[in-house]
């Protein structure tokens, strides 16, 4: 609830949704964050549908005896659900209203670090009652939703129904259907296919759902040592818990590879730049608004005259109408002809349009629609605008850019700027020395800009399409989403986990209990907890890290790179990660087996009120 | 072999209970004793006791002279797997075992050689009617089929003590006798054996039966006579369990 208040804060918060908006406009990556949370959204909504479910069915095993009572004194359906309604609704009141009071709290504080990761000013948070009245008619609905779902399938005494030949056969062909679905994924996802993701999601869960119900129990099963031992006594174990638990483990793996996926890509736009769907090929811009060239920008061109003497370099003429720009056709011709595309001809007083910024790829905008109408009115017929999917935005300043004939553009009476391209190592070069010296320098060169200030850098780097201040805040922002994202799924991971362990306690207990009977000593109960939680934790997890990989290694490959430089990348990244899992499930591998030991040996007879952890 | 002294239990939660108060009783070697009651008389609280699965809040259990309160860690688990065989009334068999490798688990604790065991698991099989099952998974079986493969499992490595709580419940009267005669040969074999049983017939093939009644014992019988006798005074002590404790001590055998 609290989860589910902040993100609805945030969602319905006026000024959250202009800095989104805003970003978008600026970098693909941020619309691409925003798919991202609403996926995860619905994972939240679905998982707390299950949790509640989860829970409230564990609560009727508890009293399966009361209700059988009841039932034999006559109750029906309909008092089972008003009984246990109105008890659900009771706890479930003072569970949301805890929950929207924290994630009110907790809205504030992730409003204050957005304004702190992204060097913000303040932001106000606006909860409006309607709003308020939303969330909490939607949290009720899952409450209810869940529990009836959980008395309904739990109803006692319901008569055992043998399944009709239909739904067997359904059944069969789904199987098929759901295991070609799974193969075909990965056959694509290796083709490294592009269609890999709209399957990745099916993928997840048949693959996991495939992998613990049928493959894993069947490779266990044909593990048959010649001695019976502790070991084949775990593996067995193991292969069980995996099969009757694969729904469960299908669905948590699903969050665990949305997270890692989420968590890799996000590192690797960190670590060679944001866009990967753009074009551009010029890496580093820089623009001065001087008539001479400044010592910085002599210096920043000498540096990568001796580092990258094969690259292209260009200087491009530039004047300025207020945030409309234009630029002589000689300059764009030049730098077309660079790039392998056809040069346009332009008659005179004519002039055409070409994308400053992504949102202009897409779409007109009305600062697009304004600045025509500007240039028109300057006396300059507008032609077809350029259909090369290439922006030319260099500056946050420019925010439209237009091509005009050399002489038309030398009559313009502004005081020209200049714009200095250097072409630079790209995304394909990860791994070489062109590459680290070519990091080296943007190291320098980031080096030198005050991020507190607000401040407008005069050079642009690697895609970035507006100035460095914004586009470390894309980072920064999309950095922050996805790992406070990954803690929450692994939290809620890590919860669900905790609902499945008080779930199977009092069976688990009761083995113990013959365990120990059958004269096993606690150093052998104590390796078989610790193998088989540690196996049941992790090979889901690995299971997630395989499905997570493959999603990566498609959109390295979509954004024309090859991933063997990026091998070393993906073992930091899954080492990373690797830890963040560990620690958040090891007070369940480590401290709930130390627990059970302890109370099956001390309560063997009343292991139900002892057995939560 | 067994002395029981002055044994109590109480499990302390929101509700205090006290399922044996002062159990005061001795089994000699090679007995075979029932313990009977109504519900809630501390039978099966008795058994974890005596199995160690459990301690006891005051009283000794002295096994061959020893407390098993003085036992350590390692003497627990030898005692549990070389002298101790159970039989609970959930059966508790490992679901994920086939029936076979249930009942070979006492004999991989023991480390007795694969061939030998798989021999000597297979005949007990076949005296249990279980042999061709023994492949079957345990949710595979029926409930009279899991309870004779718990018991295999209880008597596959001949522990010296058996414990069964309600060894029989899950079964036909005609695969009770057939259980119980198999108990019945191997007690003169000399294994100690103390059951938790509701069923006369059952306690009927014993020597000796504890009846319990609030965590004490009420009356016991000692078996002189041949067994339809004996099954009758099982039922009239039944009868006045019940009842009129100073009729009670009319059949109590001096």
């Amino acid at each position: 609830m609290t989860i589910s208040t902040t993100y609805w804060n945030l969602v319905t918060s006026a000024s959250f949704q202009n800095v989104a908006k805003v970003l978008s406009q600026l970098n693909q990556v941020i619309e691409l964050t925003m798919i991202f949370v609403f996926i995860a959204e619905l994972i939240i909504l679905f998982f707390s549908i299950l949790f509640i479910y989860a829970t409230t069915y564990t609560m009727l095993e508890h009293r399966k005896n009361d209700l059988r009572v009841m039932r034999t004194l006559g109750s029906g359906f309909s008092h089972f659900l008003k009984y246990f309604l109105i008890e659900v609704l009771l706890v479930g009141g003072v569970a949301i209203s805890a929950g929207l009071l924290l994630g009110v709290v907790l809205t504030k504080l992730m409003l204050l670090a957005i304004e702190k990761v992204m060097f913000l000013p303040p932001l106000d948070i606006e909860i409006s009652a309607l709003s308020f009245l939303v969330l909490i008619a939607g949290a009720l609905l899952v409450l209810m939703t869940a529990t009836v779902l959980a008395i309904y399938r739990f109803r006692p005494d319901r008569p055992i129904r043998t399944r009709s030949k239909f739904r067997r056969r359904f059944r069969f062909v789904i199987r098929i259907l759901a295991v070609a679905v799974l193969f075909y994924g990965y056959v694509l996802a290796l083709n490294k296919q592009p269609g890999f993701f709209m399957l990745f999601p099916l993928v997840i869960f048949i693959g996991s759902f495939f992998i613990c119900r049928d493959v894993l129990p069947t490779m266990m099963k044909l593990y048959r040592p010649r001695t019976l031992s502790l070991r084949k006594l775990i593996v067995s174990e193991i292969a069980k818990q995996l099969r009757t638990n694969s729904t469960l483990v299908a669905l948590g793996t699903i969050l665990t590879s949305c997270a890692l996926a989420a968590v890799g890509l996000v590192f690797m736009f960190q670590l060679v730049g944001l866009d990967l769907s753009s074009q551009n090929q010029f890496g580093l811009v820089y623009y001065e608004e001087t008539d001479a060239q400044s010592e910085r920008l002599q210096k920043i061109e000498q540096t990568m005259k001796q580092t990258f003497p094969e690259k292209y370099q260009q200087e491009i003429k530039l004047k300025r109408q207020g945030t409309r720009y234009v630029l002589g056709l000689s300059d764009y011709n030049q730098l077309l002809d660079h790039l392998g595309r056809k040069p346009r001809a332009l008659k005179r007083n004519e002039t055409f349009f070409i994308p400053a910024r992504p949102v202009q790829l897409k779409e007109v905008t009305p600062t697009m629609k304004q600045a025509k109408k500007k240039m028109e009115q300057a006396g300059f017929t507008l032609t077809s605008p350029a259909k090369h999917r290439l922006l030319f935005g260099y500056n946050y300043r420019i925010e439209t850019l237009f091509v005009l004939r050399d002489d038309a553009f030398d009559r313009l009476a502004e005081r020209p700027a200049r714009i200095r391209v250097f072409e630079t190592p790209a995304y394909r070069d990860y791994g070489t020395k062109a590459w680290d010296d070519w990091m080296s320098i943007v190291r320098e060169i980031q080096s030198k800009a005050k991020m507190t200030k607000k401040t407008a850098a005069p050079y642009q780097l690697i895609n970035e399409t507006e100035d460095e201040l914004d586009g470390i805040r894309i980072v920064r922002l999309v950095s922050f989403v996805v790992i406070l994202l990954t803690v929450w799924l692994f939290v809620i991971n890590a919860s669900f986990l905790h609902v499945w362990m008080q779930m199977t306690a009092e069976q688990e207990q009761q083995r113990l209990k013959t365990l120990f009977a059958l004269g096993f000593d606690r150093r052998s109960v104590r390796i078989f907890l610790l193998v088989k939680y540690g196996a049941v934790l992790m090979i889901p997890y690995l299971i997630s890290i395989f499905h997570a990989w493959l999603l990566f290694q498609v959109v390295v490959s979509e954004a024309g790179l090859k991933m063997t430089p990026f091998l070393g990348v993906s073992l930091m990244w899954i080492g990373i990660v690797t830890c963040c899992y560990l620690v958040s499930i090891f007070p369940l591998w480590i401290r709930y087996p130390e627990h059970l030991l302890r109370k099956s040996c001390e309560s063997s007879m009343y292991p139900i009120p002892d057995s939560r952890v | 072999m067994i002395e029981v002294k002055q044994l109590g239990k109480v499990y302390a939660g929101k509700v205090t209970e006290q399922p044996l108060t002062d159990l005061n009783f001795r089994v000699e070697e090679g007995e075979m004793v029932a313990v009977m009651g109504p519900s809630g008389s501390g039978k099966s609280t008795l058994i974890n006791l005596l199995a160690t699965l459990d301690q006891p809040s005051w009283g000794a259990i002295l096994m061959d002279g020893v407390d098993t309160a003085t036992f350590k860690r390692k003497e627990t688990t030898r005692f549990r797997r070389e002298t101790l065989g159970i039989i609970f009334q959930e059966f508790n068999l490992l679901d994920s075992l086939t029936l076979g490798e249930n009942m070979l688990v006492p004999l991989m604790l023991t480390g007795k050689k694969t061939q030998q065991a798989r021999d000597e698991m297979l005949h007990l099989a076949k005296r249990l009617q279980i042999d061709e099952l023994l492949d079957k998974q345990v949710d595979e079986v029926s409930g009279g089929q899991r309870q004779r493969t718990a018991i295999g499992r209880a008597l596959i490595h001949a522990p010296r003590l058996m414990l069964a709580d309600e060894p029989t419940g899950a079964l036909d009267f005609q695969a009770t006798k057939h259980v119980m005669e198999l108990l019945a040969e191997l007690n003169e074999t000399g294994m100690t054996m103390v059951i938790v049983t509701h069923d006369p017939t059952v306690a009927s093939y014993c020597n000796h039966v504890l009846f319990l009644k609030d965590g004490n014992i009420q009356t016991e019988l000692f078996r002189d006579e041949p067994r339809r006798v004996f099954f009758q005074r099982v039922i009239e002590s039944l009868s006045l369990l019940g009842g009129d404790e100073h009729q009670l001590s009319t059949i109590r055998p001096t």
